[in-house]
Formats: C-alpha cells, sequence, structure tokens
C-alpha cells in the first residue's frame, strides 16, 4: 500500500546567477511499513527532499502525497497539525529543549497538541529507549546517543506514520550509531512505522530495505536490498 | 508538566538574568508612571486643601438673596455644606489696630478661608477665633480658653488662626465668632457642593437662581477641582505631563520589547524546533504571551508598590528637610490613578510583546535543522569604509560592517540607546524649563525676621534699631532696606533687546546729541554693606566694590526681569536691556507724572560696575517691567539730592532658625520702644518655600535617576546579547587568528559606534521634544528655549560609556570558553 507520493519535486534557492537548484523533479513513492535509506553527498539535495515531505519548507513545484492528501493545499496552521500527528523528526544535532527534562522533552508533542500524554505509552518508550533511569535529567547531563534515543522517543510518541530522520548518527560513534538503528527497525516494526533516514554511512544504509541515491538533485540509483 | 505551555515558566526559570532584568525594567517604568500620576494628584490635593485655607471652602457665594431662593439653595441636594455670614462691626484695639467680627452660621465658618494653628473654631456666641499677631496685640498673654475683651464684648478664644501678612501689616485683623440667629436676608451664604455631584453643572444650576452681580465664584478651587472652564495654564502643563508619561511609555515598550526580542533571537532554534514537530504559529505566540503576562504579573505590582514607596518616601524626605508637613495633605492614594498606571503598563507590556511574539510565530521550522535558513535571509551591503579601516585599523572596518549587518539587530540596539538618550535629554530640559519658571530663591528666603516702619516718615529710629538689633547674640546678620526709587533712564540704543520690542511701552526713543537713545522707566534699590556682600554671589560681570559704588556714581543692574504682558497674556522672563559692566546711564527721577525727559534736563551720568543676574533681595519697584538698579545710600542720597535716607526695614537673619523663640523675644525688647515698628516672622513661610524647591529637586533629579537606570539597562541589555549571539563567529574570528585584544578593540569599537549613533538620533528627538514641551511651557511664562547641550553632552557620553562597560562583561565570559566549543555551538 503506497504510503508517500513525491510528485515532481522541484525547488530552488535564490534568483539569477545565485540560482541554486536543489531538487530537480523528483519522483518517489514508498509503501507503508518501508525502511528507506536516502545517501548521497554533501549538497546532493537529500536534506531539501526530507523537509519537502516532512512539510518544514514548500517547494518551488511539484507535489507531495501522504495518505492521498497533497500536503501542500494545507495552510501553516493545517501543515503544523499535520507535522505533529503524521510525521516524527529525529535531527542530527538532537535539538532537544534544554529547560525541559528527558520526560518532558518525549511528551511534548503530546503536549502541544492538546493531549493528555498516553502515560503507558510513555512508559514503554523511555523503557524500550532504555532511558528509565534517566527520566528526569536534563538534556545536558546526557551522553550524545542517549540525547538522540530521546530524540526518538520524541519523534515516536505521536504515533506517526512517517520518520524522518536526517543523519541521526552523525555525531555518534559507531556502536551507538548501530544500536539507535536497530532501536528504530525496532520500533517501526513494533509500531508499523515507515521510515525515511538520510545518512552519509554506506553500513548504516545497509541495513535499510531500499537505498535511494541522490546527486545533483536528482535520484541516480533507487535499489532494494535482499534480506535473508 | 501538564501542558507545553509550562514551557513559558520553565524558559524564564532558565534565563533567570533576562527576567529578572525584564521584570527590573517594568517595575521602574511602572513606579515611574504611577509615581508622577500619584505625585500630581497629591499636588493637586494639596493645592486644594491650600485653597481652601487661603480662599476658602466655599464654591459659590450669594451675597444678597431672599428667602425662597435660599430655600431652593440649600435644599439642592448636591449642596453638601453650607451657611450664613455678615461682616459684623469694625472695632479698633488701640490707635493702630483694627478688627472686623465676622458672625456666621451653621458652617459657614468652616467654608470661609481660615486655618486654625491651635485650638477649634467658635461654637457659639461667647467665643471667637482669631489671628496670633492680633490675639497678642489685645492681650499678649492670652491663649486658647483665654477671655478676653474687645471694647464692649466678652469673648472666651476658641482658636488661634495662622497670621496673615497682608493683614498684620495693614493693621486689620479679623475675628471670628458664631451665631444661631443671622437675619438671612442680609447675610452672604457660602456654598460648598458635595463631591459626587458634578460641580459644574451644580454650579451653573446655582448661578441661575441668582442675579450675577449677587454671585460670586470660588474660582481659584473651581479651576482646581476641575470646574473652571478652559484654562490655558492647566492645559501646558498636563500637555507636558502628557508627553512625559508618553515617552515613559515608549521606553517601558522599547525595553520589553528588546528583551523579547532578544530573548526570542537566542531561542530560535527551539521555536524552530517546535514548528518541526508540529506546533502552530498561534500555539507560539501563545508561548511568548503568556511569558509577558507572567512578567507583568510580577513587574506591576512591584511597580506600583515602588511607586507609593516613593510617594511617601517623599512626603517623609520634605518632613524631614522642613520639619513639617510641606503638603497641605499627607499623600492621598487614589486608587483610580494606581489602576490607569498598571493599565498603562499592562498595555504597553501587550503591545511590545505582540511585535516579537508574532516575529517567533514566523519562525521557520527549518530554523531548528540548518543554520541555512538563517543566513540566506541576510542581506549583507557591500560597502567600503575606507577612512574607517585608515583610523581604526582592520577591527574598526569590520565593527562597522558588522554594525549594518543585520539591519533589525542595528535597528533595535540603536534604537533602544536613541530612547535612553531621549529620555535623558527630556527629563533634563523638563526639569530646567520647570525650575526656570518657578521662584528662584534669593537671600530673601533666608530672612528670618522682618522689623517693618509703619511709615517710611517714622525718624528717629535707625541708628539705634540696627546697632541694637546686631548686638543681638542670636542674631547673624542685619539687612537694612530702604525706600525704592524710580527714574527715567536712558540707555544706548544698541542695548535694545529684539524680544522686548514687541512689547509696548518700555522702550521710548530720545533725541540725543550724539544720536538717538531709548528712555526706560527704572527703579533703584539702596543696600546697604552687608546686602551689597550677599549681593557678590549673584554676581555675572565686574565687581562689587562697596567704595568704589560711593566713589564714582555707579550702579549694579539685576539683569533678569519678570513681567506679565496683558497683550499676549504671557509671561517674560528675561534682560530688559543689554547692559554691561562700563555702560552710561542718564538718570533723572521719576516723580509720577510723565513728563517728556530731554537732553537739556538736569541728567546725571552713572555708570554700570556690575551685573547680578537675579535679584539678590527681593526687589522693591512700583512696576516689574521697570530697568531694575541696585546703588548705594551716598550714591543714592547724590541721585535723589536727598539728605540721609532712612531704612523703612530691617531684615534679620538668625544663626540659627532654631532660636526663632529666644530671637523673637530678644527683638521685641529691641523695638518695644519704638512704636511705630512691628516684627514680621518670615520662618514659616520661607521655610516651607525653601523645602518645596527642594523638594521638586529631588523628586526630578529622583527620575532622572530612574530614567537614566531603565536607560542603562535598555543598553546593557541589547548589546550583551549582540555579543552572546554572535559567539560562535567570534571564536571562528580568534580561531583564525584575532587576538584577544584584536576582538575586544572590534566589540569595543562596535559598542562605541552604536553608543554615537544612537546619541546622534536621540538627541535629534530629544531636542524636538524639549521644543515641543517648551511651546506648553510658554503658556505658563516666557522664556526663550535653548538646545540642551548640557543634558546631550552627558547622555552622549554616559551612552558610550555604558556601551563601552556593557560589552565588557560577556567578552570576559568568552574569553573563559573554550574556543573549540564556541565554534561547533550551533546558532
Amino acid at each position: 500500500m503506497e504510503l508517500l507520493r513525491v510528485e515532481r519535486l522541484y525547488k530552488a534557492y535564490g534568483t539569477g546567477e545565485n540560482k541554486v537548484e536543489a531538487l530537480k523533479y523528483v519522483n518517489l513513492s514508498v509503501e507503508k511499513g518501508e525502511f528507506v535509506a536516502i545517501v548521497g553527498a554533501s549538497g546532493s539535495g537529500k536534506s531539501t527532499l526530507l523537509h519537502l515531505i516532512g512539510g518544514l519548507d514548500r517547494p518551488t513545484s511539484g507535489n507531495v502525497f501522504i495518505d492521498g492528501e497533497n500536503i501542500y493545499d494545507y495552510n501553516e496552521e493545517k501543515l503544523a497539525i499535520f507535522r505533529r500527528r503524521k510525521i516524527g523528526f529525529i535531527f542530527q544535532f538532537f535539538n532537544l529543549i534544554p529547560v525541559l527534562t528527558v520526560e518532558e522533552n518525549i511528551s511534548l508533542p503530546a503536549l502541544i497538541d492538546h493531549d493528555k500524554v498516553d502515560k503507558a505509552y510513555l512508559n514503554e518508550l523511555i523503557d524500550i529507549l532504555g532511558l528509565s533511569n534517566r527520566r528526569n535529567h536534563l538534556p545536558s547531563e546526557l551522553s550524545g546517543g542517549q540525547q538522540q534515543r530521546v530524540a526518538i522517543g520524541r519523534a515516536l510518541l505521536n504515533k506517526p506514520s512517517i520518520i524522518l530522520a536526517d543523519e541521526p548518527t552523525g555525531n555518534l560513534d559507531s556502536k551507538h550509531s548501530k544500536d539507535i538503528i536497530e532501536l528504530l527497525k525496532f520500533t517501526a516494526k513494533k509500531y508499523n512505522q515507515t521510515i525515511l533516514l538520510i545518512t552519509h554511512d554506506i553500513q548504516i544504509a545497509e541495513m535499510a530495505d531500499r537505498i535511494v541515491t541522490i546527486q545533483d538533485g536528482e535520484i541516480i540509483s533507487d535499489q532494494y536490498l535482499q534480506r535473508s | 508538566m501538564r501542558s507545553y505551555k509550562q514551557l513559558t515558566r520553565k524558559y524564564l526559570k532558565a534565563s533567570k538574568k533576562r527576567t529578572a532584568l525584564t521584570i527590573l525594567g517594568i517595575t521602574l517604568s511602572i513606579s515611574l508612571i504611577s509615581a508622577i500620576g500619584l505625585f500630581l494628584f497629591w499636588i493637586q490635593q494639596a493645592e486644594i486643601e491650600e485653597t481652601k485655607q487661603t480662599k476658602g471652602a466655599y464654591h459659590v457665594m450669594f451675597t444678597k438673596l431672599d428667602s425662597d431662593t435660599v430655600n431652593k439653595v440649600i435644599h439642592n441636594p448636591n449642596v453638601s455644606r453650607y451657611g450664613f455670614f455678615t461682616i459684623g462691626e469694625t472695632m479698633s484695639i488701640n490707635e493702630k489696630v483694627m478688627v472686623t467680627e465676622y458672625i456666621a452660621t451653621n458652617r459657614a465658618l468652616e467654608l470661609l478661608p481660615t486655618h486654625v494653628k491651635k485650638g477649634r473654631l467658635p461654637k457659639n456666641e461667647t467665643e471667637a477665633a482669631l489671628e496670633e499677631w492680633l490675639l497678642k496685640q489685645i492681650d499678649p498673654q492670652a491663649t486658647v480658653g483665654s477671655r478676653i475683651t474687645l471694647q464692649h464684648k466678652q469673648y472666651t478664644v476658641s482658636g488661634i488662626l495662622g497670621n496673615d501678612v497682608e493683614n498684620q501689616i495693614s493693621n486689620k485683623g479679623i475675628l471670628l465668632s458664631k451665631t444661631n440667629k443671622i437675619d438671612e436676608t442680609n447675610a452672604s451664604l457660602l456654598v460648598e457642593i458635595s463631591e459626587k455631584a458634578d460641580l459644574e453643572k451644580t454650579v451653573n444650576e446655582l448661578k441661575k437662581l441668582s442675579d450675577d452681580r449677587y454671585v460670586q465664584l470660588n474660582t481659584k478651587l473651581l479651576i482646581l477641582q476641575g470646574a473652571g472652564g478652559d484654562n490655558e495654564q492647566a492645559i501646558g502643563l498636563y500637555a507636558a505631563v502628557a508627553i512625559i508619561i508618553g515617552i515613559v511609555v515608549i521606553s517601558t515598550i522599547a525595553i520589553i520589547y528588546n528583551s523579547f526580542q532578544i530573548g526570542i533571537v537566542e531561542r530560535i532554534k527551539q521555536f524552530g524546533l517546535l514548528r518541526a514537530i508540529g506546533a502552530t504559529p498561534k500555539q507560539i505566540r501563545a508561548v511568548v504571551i503568556r511569558e509577558a503576562t507572567f512578567l507583568s504579573l510580577i513587574g506591576i505590582p512591584l511597580g506600583l508598590l515602588c511607586g507609593l514607596v516613593a510617594i511617601y518616601g517623599i512626603f517623609f524626605a520634605s518632613k524631614l528637610i522642613a520639619n513639617e508637613a510641606l503638603f497641605a495633605t499627607p499623600p492621598i492614594i487614589s486608587r483610580n490613578i494606581l489602576l490607569l498606571s498598571a493599565a498603562i503598563g499592562l498595555t504597553s507590556i501587550y503591545v511590545s510583546a505582540w511585535l516579537p511574539a508574532r516575529f517567533a510565530g514566523s519562525i521557520s521550522p527549518l530554523a531548528a535543522i540548518s543554520s541555512r535558513a538563517l543566513i540566506v535571509k541576510e542581506r549583507i551591503k557591500k560597502r567600503k569604509n575606507r577612512w574607517i579601516s585608515k583610523w581604526l585599523g582592520f577591527e574598526g572596518m569590520l565593527a562597522a560592517k558588522n554594525m549594518k549587518r543585520d539591519r533589525k539587530r542595528y535597528r533595535i540596539t540603536v534604537f533602544s540607546i536613541t530612547i535612553s538618550v531621549m529620555l535623558f535629554i527630556v527629563f533634563k530640559s523638563f526639569m530646567d524649563m520647570a525650575f526656570t519658571i518657578s521662584e528662584h530663591p534669593n537671600e530673601s528666603r533666608n530672612i528670618h525676621f522682618s522689623i517693618v516702619k509703619d511709615t517710611p516718615e517714622a525718624k528717629g529710629t535707625a541708628a539705634s534699631i540696627s546697632a541694637a538689633l546686631r548686638a543681638l547674640p542670636t542674631v547673624d546678620k542685619v539687612y537694612e532696606a530702604y525706600e525704592s526709587h524710580d527714574f527715567y533712564a536712558i540707555i544706548d540704543k544698541e542695548s535694545e533687546l529684539k524680544a522686548v520690542q514687541p512689547f509696548e511701552g518700555i522702550y521710548q526713543p530720545i533725541d540725543w546729541p550724539d544720536g538717538e537713545k531709548i528712555m526706560v522707566e527704572a527703579t533703584i534699590n539702596i543696600y546697604d554693606s552687608e546686602s551689597l556682600k550677599a549681593a557678590r554671589r549673584y554676581l555675572e560681570a565686574g565687581n562689587i566694590d562697596e567704595q568704589q559704588l560711593t566713589k564714582e556714581n555707579v550702579v549694579i543692574v539685576i539683569k533678569n526681569n519678570e513681567f506679565y504682558n496683558d497683550k499676549t497674556k504671557k509671561f517674560y522672563n528675561g534682560p530688559i536691556a543689554h547692559l554691561q559692566p562700563g555702560d552710561e546711564i542718564y538718570l533723572e527721577k521719576d516723580v509720577g507724572q510723565r513728563a517728556p525727559v530731554s537732553y537739556k534736563d538736569a541728567m546725571q551720568k552713572v555708570k554700570v560696575a556690575a551685573v547680578v543676574e537675579d535679584d539678590p533681595f527681593h526687589f522693591r519697584s512700583s512696576n516689574p517691567s521697570r530697568l531694575k538698579l541696585i546703588t548705594t545710600k551716598t550714591v543714592a542720597e547724590r541721585l535723589l539730592s536727598q539728605q540721609k535716607l532712612q531704612p523703612v526695614q530691617w531684615n534679620i537673619k538668625l544663626k540659627t532658625a532654631e532660636s526663632e523663640k529666644e530671637a523673637e523675644k530678644q527683638i521685641e525688647a529691641v523695638i518695644r520702644p519704638y512704636p511705630s515698628v512691628m516684627l514680621i516672622n518670615h520662618i514659616d513661610t520661607n521655610r516651607k518655600a525653601k523645602s518645596s524647591i527642594l523638594m521638586l529637586q529631588i523628586l526630578v533629579y529622583g527620575f532622572i535617576i530612574v530614567v537614566s537606570f531603565i536607560g542603562s539597562v535598555n543598553i546593557i541589555n541589547t548589546l550583551t546579547t549582540n555579543i552572546l549571539l554572535r559567539k560562535r563567529e567570534l571564536a571562528s574570528l580568534q580561531a583564525i587568528g584575532l587576538t584577544n585584544k584584536g576582538l575586544k578593540k572590534m566589540i569595543v569599537l562596535e559598542g562605541v559606534m552604536y553608543g554615537t549613533m544612537g546619541t546622534l538620533y536621540g538627541s535629534i528627538i530629544g531636542c524636538g521634544l524639549s521644543y515641543l514641551m517648551y511651546m506648553f511651557f510658554i503658556d505658563v511664562k516666557q522664556f526663550s528655549w535653548q538646545p540642551p547641550w548640557t543634558a546631550m553632552l552627558i547622555a552622549g557620553a554616559a551612552a558610550v560609556v555604558i556601551a563601552y562597560l556593557s560589552v565588557l562583561p560577556p567578552l570576559a565570559r568568552m574569553k573563559k570558553e573554550h574556543l573549540i566549543e564556541a565554534i561547533r555551538e550551533e546558532y
């Protein structure tokens, strides 16, 4: 079942001489439950693609359909609500709110949604993420790997259908990186989620179901990995 | 945490320093606004109280009424107090002092201008209240409760009233007594209108009940209570106050806006993240607005409290300084003014938080992820400042470029410095103008007692009195004062002043052998040696040497005059003519008739020896628009061709005012042999006048300190954050080899450049506002406007120094941090 469809997505920054084409009419389709790794050199346009899919930015032209709905038809308000319910973001620099504790940082999406935090689910997440004894710590008191796990928890809280991860392991050593990806795979399976993950690291990419390679704003290869 | 809204509290807690600084700003502004409001209200109430004492508490007086109208008036539901009074017979106590009896019914005594110093108002026909000096004339031993006899009537003294100097000098006193029966048709009816009623409307209603000829209004009281119709002076003052409050409000907005804007710029990434994970712009705005609400909840009550403390501080300080309450009433705290101040404060807080809130709401979610989103927006102008790099080196050039790099930041910073500089200039020039239009204290304010002769002709007193007074142990100085003498003065055409020309009748051209000259009316006051010594303190040009003054027929010119012009309905304050030491003046005695003067008259030539700025003593003159001259007794005798001028008054300065009672007894003993002189005590009035000026100074200087403080907080806040926000960038500069010294130079230069720009704009706006206030002030009193140079200089220097000082702490903080960490830190 198709969850995400990207149609002729085009994005350019600047005008005239300074014009930079970040994405050139990209098409992509992702099935529900797929784990897609997006690889490419820096500046190839992979982050732009991810931002556009997540509704953080608007394209110059083209469309993104999620669950059959064109997200660029939404206004700012609706787009924000869409992000809050359908998308879970994970960033390279974990981007936790420094004044909030681990538990509060993870609960944030529900709080923004004026929703009561599902305590049982929150506890389950914290357990899975191995943060049980860090609940009341501030981000500054955590290691990089722990911070990233908090960010994953935050991304998962609203049970989004898509997780968008922009080099989530970029700041971690290889052992922690692997753990984080395993964790992501585990939770994705458990909660039936789709993952789009940007990475430089080919070892990380090979843990995915499918590798999409971008170069100069175009998809140059789209390859399914066979699992044994 | 139960809601994302609690983020607000967490942020405020996490950035305690800035929160405290913002609350401090809010508190200062609110306390300033409420203190100004409370103080004005208090002054107004005190003035009303004072007016009730000097002019009476009644609003309307009917001097003739028929009984029908009387009923209509006294049964008007809006009338709170009323009473009748008649002026009884005038009795003489001794050969000079007369006393008039005022007989009143109901509450008329309370409505008449009386000030009971001791005891109370009379309650029946056998009781009386009278002025202190008068009681002494009747019976020196009498006090409250004593029985006194006046011709055929006997009274018990129920109360002693404060002295009225005019009554005392004219030797006519007043005695108040009470009765129950009065012939209403032959008496005057005093009416006070209830506070709850519409004053103006009720006055007009009552006025219609009787013929205009028989109605008198207590105009001053009505004006003070806001029912005087259009009053130009009041409007002028209100406008000036409105400008001041407006400026305080603007500066409050500036501080709060700055503080919020900075707080948001610091957290762009965090807001971006909230947006990325799905917060709507509305929710982000709500977070910021909640911050504003929270700060108001703390800052506003605190500010109101400080305002109250300030008002009571002024009250107690005035009690300490003046030894008595300076104002007729203790502070009256109006709930409405407190509410209004809070409302003004709250509105300005929301207004100033709104723009940053909107900005926060519009932060792109991408801000959380890449710094590209921010860099793209920054349009850097390429400009070459060759002279800056030549003068201030590479660091200076970098500073100049940095300053203009981010238009928004540049504007906020310069705006906040501008506001601070402007605030200071406006307050300083407001104060200067307020002092210009208020009375200048002179040596007369230091006089404790005066001995006054009934008639200037009374002889045989002079030398002996002076000597006896000077010999008293309590007395410090005795100044002899003489009658003043009017002259026609012929001065050079060049001495004419443009500002004075429009006033009719001051300058009169006159033909003179060596060209046209002008004639002005002049008055000469005669100073004794002691007075001349005191006058030296007011010297502006030339010198005051008694011997030279006597030998050469010279005079001293008092520069400033102050008079009311009927035509323009305004006061003029300034010199009548431009006279300098060495100028010559021809004098001709003015005998009252306006005889045309010509050079053929036997005129006497005098030379200007010195110019003093203001009257060293109250100038005795028949007309305030006359040229004011001072000379010695010998010269005056020569000019008047008169022998042996006699002093008419002795002004006594005590060694200390505490010896008042003792001195009074000693002086009374000295003058007892001379029936034609009397003693007047100035201690109370002088103390009041002196301390009211002192209080005004304390008050305005207090305001200026608070205002400077607000301004400084503002500048510090902006510049500090300006640096902290660029930590990474500055660290990168260091990484590529900029020395600590160079970095400091660059940042300090940046601060100084901001300070200079802010001073420039602030001075321009401040001057404009100062002129605007001047336009309102000249309704009260005419004087010339000068650009507030001193204020501009002080503000400019202070802004630059504060700008310099406020970049030092963040620099020191940066030094402590590890370079690599600063570079990696994401902003």
